[in-house]
């Protein structure tokens, strides 16, 4: 089923000289790729991913120093001269770049820059090129090519435009398809219909290789994955067996924190029962207004929830869906247009800003973005302390709050003086999470807290709101893309599809008896390291 | 086998934060400058407005070093009183464009709205006018004192201090940290002064040293047209002015000096202004 090798890399060590000395992104890397493989790459951000696949089409930033070889159909991409690598770069090996709609030029149409590549490649004229890229089009999925040739970057999706991408690198032949990250962005339905796309390409003369930190992601479509870890290729083997029989310790990490869509809930005990709901929306709407009072864009259609103390509650969608709307419509932070939000039963559109302001003693906020939720000039205790000043604390006892919630998300009164750039993502994170708690708010809105970090960093995050939700003591409300997660945290989850709620009800039974068929089409999408593992067995490895 | 890439990209730059050596000779400069300024009565031996009697336009020489003017004045004492004035004016200038313009910018920035565009389509319609002549006729109405003179330097200035901080604010207010302030409880005064501003204000600190410059030879050129400082009081621009006449009648150093002076001082202010820019990364 495989053929003759088309990547062979040796010994490959990259040096990057750097104001700070040098850093080595790759440190004697070696394998090789068959024709008909598809090979997967992951690892953790600054493991040296996208170094490798920059050094397969020699695009390394200036001041890098290579030793060792890299060949691509047995020849040595760093002996070529200007000539040998232009060609090499289209019919060689392709990458498509982590970003597509960055990658792709805003000012020219998709058509003509797959046409200016063949006509520049492949040395085709204009009609030839044209019909060309139509075929690409239909290859590659898109719908309505024909019209879609005449399209900007901006006028398609970032599915449409990773599928362009694509198309691109797949324009001139090459006997090597790279693809960086290619599911950035996209959602669970589309990153598993694009990977699909992918591993499709690998034929009788092409090998594939896919990078990526989503292990979960791409199990399904690699026959073997290489782990990176710190520029060291730590291990290599076929995907079924680096799965079920990780030998290194980085290896068992990163297969261990990939959240498993079957592993039910662990907290125990129940939601305390006092009363009223904590928090309750009810037929909420909301509408972009766009400049000038024009009707703008719906993002909630009559959405309605409660929570009580103790509970946790999940909101699961795909972007674009409202999720992040309705966690700051709760925050008050965006005014619904219809209906209301309540916490304690006060409304908060009855309020006046200075009384919002106080009531926010009562609910706070973890967002996506750690490093960015962060005020870059001001350091971690100050950080912390912001919340603390609704309530006026004398110093020793506002102190002596910082130090224990410090400690008690895990990074204890060391970090005190810190400022953000000096944190990590997981960091980051905590420390947003402790400047939520310090003030002991009743409810707790969560809106993607682990999606913009590493998988064992995310392991580690998840860890600490388990433990947190484990308590029982708030109200918190987990909005989330990745079901796996949802499943392991929360007691109620509610899914959300362009701004209306579809489906609503206990973790558990929403998970195995889903009625909505769009709560179906997201579960079925959502990869998990044991069916890969069985597929695997199934295809007799 | 080591292969530094070629191919790909052209030699290596060096990568460093330039602008070093510019602050620090702008600032050499300056600090002569303002030594000279704080230490006149003891350099020399004449007063700015002190009369010699017996030596009207007398080339420079030992007993005046850079000669007298029309009026019999040392023209080395008054190079080095005026440098109080013009330092003088020129930072309280820029200090009241800076604080005025950039209150202004950073709440029509935070306010956004109808509030934001209204307030620039005013500011358009100041920095519509020529500056100069702006200046010219708020000098004109108000009067030349020393105060006025500041207000009318500072004022004219501001609206460029009101557009940068505004574009700042802009842009630093979509991050998440000023949402998360919000839901930390922060009042607006409070986002605007802890979060927005410590964030906003270091290029309005780079663009001020250029601008100080700029300010002194706003001065000199309302002084040289008479709106400004007026004779007998110490003044660059209005010594080159009284000694544009001289200096048709073969008498250079009653206009040549105090213009060098002047020269000096705002190559001082721009070698700084350009160092920083350099360094923050705002120009190459």
């Amino acid at each position: 089923m495989t053929g003759m090798d088309v990547l062979a890399i040796s010994d490959l060590t990259v040096d990057i000289d750097g104001p700070n000395g040098t850093v080595r992104a790759l440190d004697q890397v070696s394998l090789s790729v068959a024709a008909g493989e598809v090979f997967g790459l992951v690892g953790e951000s600054g493991g040296g991913k996208s170094m490798l696949a920059r050094s397969i089409v020699r695009q390394l930033p200036g001041r890098a120093r290579v030793s060792g070889s890299v060949r691509v159909n047995g020849r040595d991409v760093f002996a070529m001269d200007a000539e040998a690598l232009r060609q090499h770069r289209g019919a060689g090996a392709a990458l498509c770049f982590q970003t597509p709609r960055s990658s792709l030029s805003p000012a020219r149409t998709v058509g003509h820059q797959i046409v200016d590549r063949l006509h520049a490649h492949a040395g085709m004229d204009q009609a030839e090129a044209w019909d060309a890229a139509l075929a690409m089009f239909k290859q590659v999925g898109i719908r309505e090519p024909e019209r879609r040739l005449g399209a900007f970057p901006h006028e398609m999706s970032g599915g449409q435009c990773q599928r362009v991408m694509i198309a691109l690198a797949l324009a001139c032949g090459p006997r090597l398809l790279l693809a960086d990250e290619p599911s950035t962005g996209l959602d669970v339905t589309l990153t598993r219909d694009i990977l699909a796309l992918i591993a499709a390409q690998a034929g009788k003369d092409r090998g594939v290789i896919v990078i990526s930190h989503d292990l979960a992601a791409i199990a399904a479509i690699c026959d073997r994955i290489g782990v990176l870890e710190t520029g060291r290729l730590v291990e290599i083997g076929p995907t079924d067996q680096l799965l079920t029989r990780p030998t290194h310790p980085y290896t068992k990490r990163l297969v261990a924190a990939v959240p498993d869509i079957n592993r039910a809930r662990t907290a125990t005990g129940t939601p305390v029962d006092d009363g009223g709901p904590l928090l309750a929306v009810e037929n909420a709407d909301v509408v972009y207004r766009s400049r000038f009072g024009r009707q703008g864009h719906q993002a909630l259609f009559d959405v309605s929830l409660s929570l009580r103390k103790g509970e946790t509650l999940g909101i699961v969608g795909e972007s674009g869906c409202g999720k992040s709307t309705l966690s700051r419509t709760i925050m008050g932070l965006i005014q619904p247009t219809r209906g209301r939000v309540m916490i304690d039963g006060i409304d908060l559109a009855g309020l006046g800003r200075s009384r919002l302001r106080h009531l926010r003693n009562r609910m706070q906020m973890v967002f996506q973005d750690p490093i960015d939720a962060l005020n870059p000039r001001r350091s971690v205790d100050q950080i912390v302390a912001d919340p603390l000043r609704l309530i006026r604390l004398d110093r020793a006892e506002q102190d002596r709050r910082i130090d224990a919630i410090l400690t008690d998300v895990g990074l204890g009164p060391d970090y005190r003086k810190r400022r953000p750039h000096e944190l990590s993502g997981g960091q980051a994170q905590r420390v947003g999470i402790a400047r939520a708690l310090v003030i002991d708010p009743a409810l707790v809105v969560l809106d993607e807290p682990t999606s913009a970090l590493d998988v064992t960093i995310q392991a580690q995050i998840l860890e600490l709101i388990r433990r947190l939700t484990a308590r029982r003591d708030r109200g918190y409300l987990f909005v989330s893309h990745d079901l796996a997660i949802v499943r392991s945290i929360c007691d109620r989850v509610m899914v959300l599809s362009e701004g209306r709620v579809v489906e609503e009800g206990p973790t558990d039974r929403l998970f195995e008896a889903p009625q909505d068929p769009y709560t179906r089409r997201l579960l079925a999408a959502v990869p998990s390291l044991p069916t890969v593992s069985e597929r695997h067995a199934g295809n007799g490895g | 086998m080591a292969v530094v890439d070629d191919l790909t990209h052209p030699p290596a730059k060096r990568i460093r934060r330039g602008g070093d050596g510019l602050i620090a000779a702008g600032s050499l400069i300056l600090l002569i400058v303002l030594v000279g300024a704080v230490a006149a009565p003891w350099l020399s031996q004449w007063g700015p407005t002190e009369i010699d009697p017996i030596a009207f336009l007398e080339p420079p020489g030992p007993g005046h070093w850079l000669g007298t003017d029309g009026n019999g004045m040392d023209i080395w004492s008054r190079i080095l009183f005026a440098a109080r004035i013009d330092l003088g004016v020129a930072v309280a200038s820029v200090a009241l464009a800076v604080l005025v313009g950039g209150t202004i910018g950073l709440a029509t920035g935070y306010a956004g709205g109808w509030v934001e565009e209204t307030t620039m389509r005013l500011l358009d319609i100041v920095q519509a006018f020529p500056v100069f002549i702006l200046a010219l006729t708020v000098a004109a109405l108000l009067g030349n004192s020393l105060h006025t003179l500041i207000l009318a330097i500072g004022l004219i200035n501001a609206p460029a201090y009101a557009r940068l901080m505004r574009a700042e604010v802009r842009s630093l207010k979509n991050h998440i940290y000023i949402e998360a302030a919000e839901c930390a409880g922060n009042s607006r005064l409070s986002i605007l002064f802890r979060h927005l501003l410590p964030n906003a204000l270091t290029p309005l600190l780079v663009i001020a040293p250029l601008n100080c410059g700029w300010a002194i030879l706003m001065l000199a050129g309302l002084s040289f047209l008479g709106l400004g400082v007026s004779v007998p009081t110490a003044e660059w621009g209005a010594m080159i002015s009284t000694g544009a006449a001289d200096v048709v009648g073969g008498r250079w150093w009653t206009s040549v000096f105090p213009g060098l002076a002047l020269f000096i001082t705002v190559l001082g202010f721009n070698l700084i202004g350009e160092g920083l820019l350099q360094r923050t990364g705002q120009r190459r």
